[in-house]
């Protein structure tokens, strides 16, 4: 799998590029939107390498402050940034992109976390070019066995990343471990297609076509081989909310996106309630 | 649709199942326990359909446990106090989350936003009546009294409405969202339920066409005093209560017209029947016999 990932890097989008025809954008901006997450989040981003979600998770936090939905309850913005271990240079301030002002210690923080350097590093290398310097941490770890306490994040994500790991399974648990009590693990990932007669077209363009591209335009026709592989050996839909509930999750729902080609599987980690 | 006596909505209240909340957040007995009353009956089809041999199968979910249950209940009731400050929102309920200290991603489980705050409340105030009229129900049977249907209605749409009285600043936020399309099945379950409990233990018997008239001419009483409840600014709302009453007459009078109607239908069509009746007599009578030209 590393080797797979590590000549895959720099491509990657274009790889979920090939998979979805670019459509894999709109389903990680839907994926966000689904969590709807609010300020002071704690994300951690597993897999997550080149920052795809991370970015828009900062950036859906960053909109919501920006156009408050009840007029008389607006969040007022200061202005003046705050200075503590995160001091940004003024120049870099004034950039369009991500308007950081008003950006706290204690507030939104996504953690990406990858088993793949490289991957951290064209994600980091994104985001200087977008201008994001606080808010996110790049951390290189094994999703099997994280490098995080127990009960550190509010959120966990995986997007498009658990078919590629060996033991699912230990990647359920060790996402129960890191949430705290009530947190939501969200998954997005390739899945089965419900309807049969688009699953035989998908099938064929994806047993075909694909491998085709791939050596056509990342000459790697192994590596596509592969992807499609995994996807087809993945636990379909309802097996996989199933394993979800068994590393201890509640609340197991799923969303199929485009008639099931990819999916987004929710769970929380509930507690005990005091009545 | 029985129209059988005093008949009900299936009652909410939730049995515990195997797996409940005394469960650790680690069980995977919770997977399944079913909740009785809404919706069990999904359990039946989810056991069967897992050995079905067609993989195209539609979206089906267990439902939702005890312990999940009592989560979503404990967050909203803590949600409830933010309504002031945040109205009806997601907000509220991230805040309420919070007062728990539960991370604000537990709004998710709440798909439908601020609607589900309002469904709650609503359901909250309902169970709360229904607990009120059957406490009066005794009262009035130890005492040996009758249960006089007007003031009783009265006093049961009255104690109902001022529970609102504590969210009235933003009660008209929540009736705009009872009345958006997706929340409105579950607004009129509401109301039916409310205009349902009040005559059932208002002593209702009827089990003909009466049932629906009843309950309908209650649902729209209850629903224009609410609507005059959240623009009142007399002492305790005094003129709300006058508005009932009078509403209350009419739908009386309304009453007695009705059978003034039906009576006089009745009697009318009688009459008609016995004129039917003698004109087709008429070529039975014998005709009065020509006296004898020949008697000198």
């Amino acid at each position: 799998v590393y080797e797979v990932f590590k000549n895959v890097a720099g491509k990657y989008d274009l790889m979920n590029d090939a998979m979805s025809f670019g459509i894999h954008r709109l389903w990680k901006d839907h994926f966000i939107h689904r969590m709807a997450p609010v300020e002071g989040t704690k994300l951690l981003d597993v897999a997550g390498g080149t920052g795809d979600i991370a970015f828009r998770f900062l950036q859906y936090i960053q909109s919501q402050n920006d156009d408050p939905i009840m007029v008389e309850e607006s969040f007022s913005i200061p202005t003046n940034i705050e200075a503590g271990a995160y001091s940004i240079p003024s120049d870099y301030a004034e950039e369009e992109k991500i308007d950081l002002s008003g950006y706290k210690e204690d507030t939104s923080h996504v953690t990406v976390c990858d088993i793949n350097q490289e991957m951290l590093n064209v994600g980091k290398s994104r985001a200087e070019e977008a201008g994001i310097f606080t808010g996110i941490d790049w951390v290189q770890g094994n999703a099997e066995c994280l490098p995080f306490e127990d009960n550190s994040f509010d959120a966990y994500t995986i997007a498009y990343g658990i078919r590629n790991c060996t033991h699912v399974d230990k990647v359920l648990t060790e996402a129960f471990r890191v949430l705290k009590p009530g947190g939501r693990f969200m998954c997005l990932e390739f899945s089965q297609v419900n309807n049969l007669g688009l699953r035989r077209l998908y099938d064929s363009y994806s047993f075909e076509v694909i491998p085709v591209m791939g050596q056509v335009l990342a000459r790697d026709w192994k590596s596509y081989q592969y992807l499609v592989e995994s996807i087809r050996q993945f636990p379909n839909q309802k097996k996989f909310a199933a394993m979800i509930r068994q590393a201890g999750f509640g609340m197991v729902t799923y969303e199929n996106l485009t008639f099931g080609v990819s999916a987004i599987h929710s769970g929380y980690k509930l507690l005990k309630v005091v009545k | 649709m029985s129209t059988s006596t005093g008949d009900r909505n299936p009652p909410q209240d939730t049995s515990s199942g195997p797996g409940g909340s005394a469960s650790s957040q680690t069980s995977n007995g919770g997977y399944n326990t079913q909740r009785t009353g809404q919706g069990a009956q999904y359990s039946d089809e989810l056991d069967n359909s897992e050995d079905l041999v067609s993989e195209v199968e539609e979206e089906e979910m267990p439902e939702e446990t005890e312990e999940e249950y009592q989560t979503k209940q404990a967050v909203l009731k803590a949600s409830l106090p933010f309504v002031h400050q945040y109205g009806w929102t997601k907000k509220a309920i991230v805040a309420g989350a919070e007062s728990l200290g539960m991370p604000s991603m537990v709004h998710g489980m709440f798909p439908r936003g601020g609607a589900e705050l309002v469904f709650y409340f609503y359901e909250e105030s309902n169970k709360e009546l229904e607990s009120f009229l059957k406490q009066k129900v005794t009262e009035l049977k130890e005492k040996d009294e009758k249960i006089k249907t007007g003031p009783f209605i009265h006093d049961a749409i009255e104690t109902r409405l001022r529970m609102i009285i504590p969210y009235i600043d933003k009660w008209p936020q929540a009736m705009a969202i009872q009345t958006l399309p997706q929340n409105a099945v579950q607004s009129w379950t509401n109301l039916s339920r409310v205009v349902d409990d009040i005559w059932f233990y208002a002593g209702d018997k009827s089990n003909d066409f009466n049932w629906y008239t009843k309950r309908g001419s209650l649902a729209a009483v209850y629903k224009s005093t609410e609507i005059y409840l959240i623009q009142d600014r007399s002492e305790d709302y005094t003129d709300t209560w006058n508005f009932l009453e009078n509403r209350l007459e009419d739908v009386v009078s309304a009453g007695h017209l009705a059978r003034n109607l039906q009576e006089t239908n009745t009697v009318l069509s009688e009459g008609a029947k016995g004129f039917c009746v003698m004109v087709s007599q008429v070529p039975t009578i014998p005709k009065p016999t020509e006296p004898n030209r020949n008697d000198k």
